[in-house]
């Protein structure tokens, strides 16, 4: 894993690599790629460069989802997270990993919105349960 | 039915215009609002006479009902100078106070004379509880059984971590039964406590809690999202100590609780000293963050979540210039800072 640090692109790379995003055809893929990248570096954030089929050690996932190592045990033994046994360690696919990264992120996103919509969802808790409709409710105190 | 005498909404809004404890109820009162209280709760004299005098249970209290009218027929309510009339459902012998006054110094009228003339040259009909009274009634009910149900499963849950502690594999499992005392239990809950250090000596140590819920009745969605949180809310209600982690496609909700509250948990079982209220609300991450620009607005209208720098996934609710940066975003900005 490569991780490609915003503090180590100062501002005269970043105006090269907007140049040369400028000069590649307007549908290339590359030029996609390298845009995602120069917005992840305007944004501010490190970005992670690494060959999909590269592998990585348990310990290396439990950083990167910032889950604790037990837990990625137990994500591997879930079937959730694809790893290959080599001898008593497991080896995990950047790919793999990429794609667990992607449903762990849109779990951590449903659940900030569970806490954020309590007061919301019991309002309507409390309507269904007693079948009343919104507006009544609202001019009724609830 | 067991619920206490209560004023109808007009006796509230028309009559009861003086002699209250609580400014603040009045106030709400005639700004057009009804308090989330229960009506029979609230600080006034007379509603609080009618509540204990008719409280919807046996009771010895003599009563006196306003001779002349028969159909319906109303009982007396007196305390102070404070004069009521009380209708009583037959059918569910709810006690519905439905008219008020207050004697002055002075006045020559009396509270029950006028009363019966009106009713006996108008009807009863103004005064007798609307369909609004009924599922303003209802509504408190359920609200009640709610609440009820919320304390309950902050219980089952508190007792649920004091297995995982006394266990030595560190696991407990317990029933959560469905809203309003069902015999179906709505979902399972099955907690995995790893504690480093449970004497919880190091003041920085936290416990993992990882809380698996099994589904069993999956008729009532809105339930099972007020289960979720409030499983959560009741062990730690900090946004900023949970993760989410899909395992077998289901997701199972992660902890990372202070050890001095797993602490205080343990020990409120162990002396019987369980919540009697359900949890507050799982508090807003209490730092600010740094989040890629583009995503805010949209989540600012729709009440999404979005993703700080550091990682942490929230739904941005409250002004950040009221928060102390997190440290981790700052340590990336930083680093970014030429």
């Amino acid at each position: 894993m490569n991780t490609l640090a915003r503090k180590d692109v100062d501002s005269d790379q970043l105006s090269v690599l907007r140049e040369a995003i400028g000069r590649l055809p307007k549908d290339s893929a590359l030029a996609t790629a390298l845009n995602n990248l120069r917005e992840s570096l305007d944004d501010g954030v490190d970005v992670l460069v690494s060959a999909l089929d590269e592998e990585l050690s348990p310990n290396q996932a439990a950083q990167y989802l910032n889950v604790s190592r037990p837990t990625v045990y137990k994500i591997i033994e879930s079937n959730d997270l694809p790893a290959r046994r080599v001898g008593t360690h497991y080896r995990i696919r950047m790919r793999d990993l990429l794609g667990y990264a992607k449903r762990h992120r849109a779990a951590q996103a449903e659940l900030a919105e569970t806490f954020a919509h309590a007061d919301a969802n019991e309002r309507k808790l409390l309507r269904e349960r007693a079948g009343v409709d919104e507006e009544t409710a609202e001019r009724l105190g609830y | 039915m067991g619920s206490p005498g209560r004023p109808t909404i007009r006796c509230l809004r028309s009559d009861l215009n003086e002699g209250w404890d609580d400014i603040q109820q009045r106030r709400q009162i005639e700004t057009g609002r009804l308090p989330r209280t229960p009506l029979s709760d609230l600080a006034h004299p007379l509603i609080r006479h009618v509540a204990t005098t008719f409280p919807g249970t046996d009771h010895d209290a003599r009563r006196e009902n306003i001779g002349g009218l028969n159909d319906p027929m109303f009982w007396k309510a007196k305390t102070g100078q404070w004069r009521g009339a009380i209708y009583e459902d037959p059918e569910t012998g709810q006690a519905w106070l439905c008219a008020a006054g207050f004697r002055h110094a002075g006045d020559a009228e009396d509270f029950y004379t006028n009363f019966m003339s009106d009713v006996l040259a108008h009807g009863a009909e103004e005064y007798l509880p609307t369909d609004d009274d009924q599922v303003r009634l209802q509504l408190e009910q359920h609200h009640a059984e709610l609440r009820a149900w919320k304390t309950q499963i902050a219980v089952t849950a508190f007792e649920c971590i004091a297995q995982c502690h006394d266990n030595d594999d560190g696991r407990a499992s317990v029933t959560i039964p469905g809203v309003g005392g069902s015999d179906a239990a709505i979902a399972e809950l099955e907690v995995e406590m790893i504690q480093d250090d449970p004497g919880g000596r190091d003041s920085d140590a936290s416990a993992l809690v990882e809380l698996d819920i099994t589904v069993r009745d999956w008729s009532d969605p809105t339930a099972l999202e007020t289960l979720i949180y409030t499983i959560c809310a009741a062990i730690s209600p900090s946004e900023d100590n949970w993760d989410a982690v899909p395992m077998a496609g289901i997701t199972h909700y992660i902890g990372t609780i202070p050890e001095a509250r797993i602490h205080d948990i343990v020990m409120s079982v162990r002396l019987d000293d369980v919540p009697v209220e359900p949890p507050g609300a799982v508090a807003p991450t209490t730092h600010s963050h740094y989040v890629p620009s583009r995503p805010i607005v949209q989540a600012l209208i729709f009440g999404e979540a979005v993703r700080a720098v550091c990682g942490k996934s929230f739904v941005p609710r409250r002004d950040p210039s009221e928060f102390p940066l997190c440290p981790e975003c700052k340590s990336i900005a930083d680093e970014v800072t030429d």
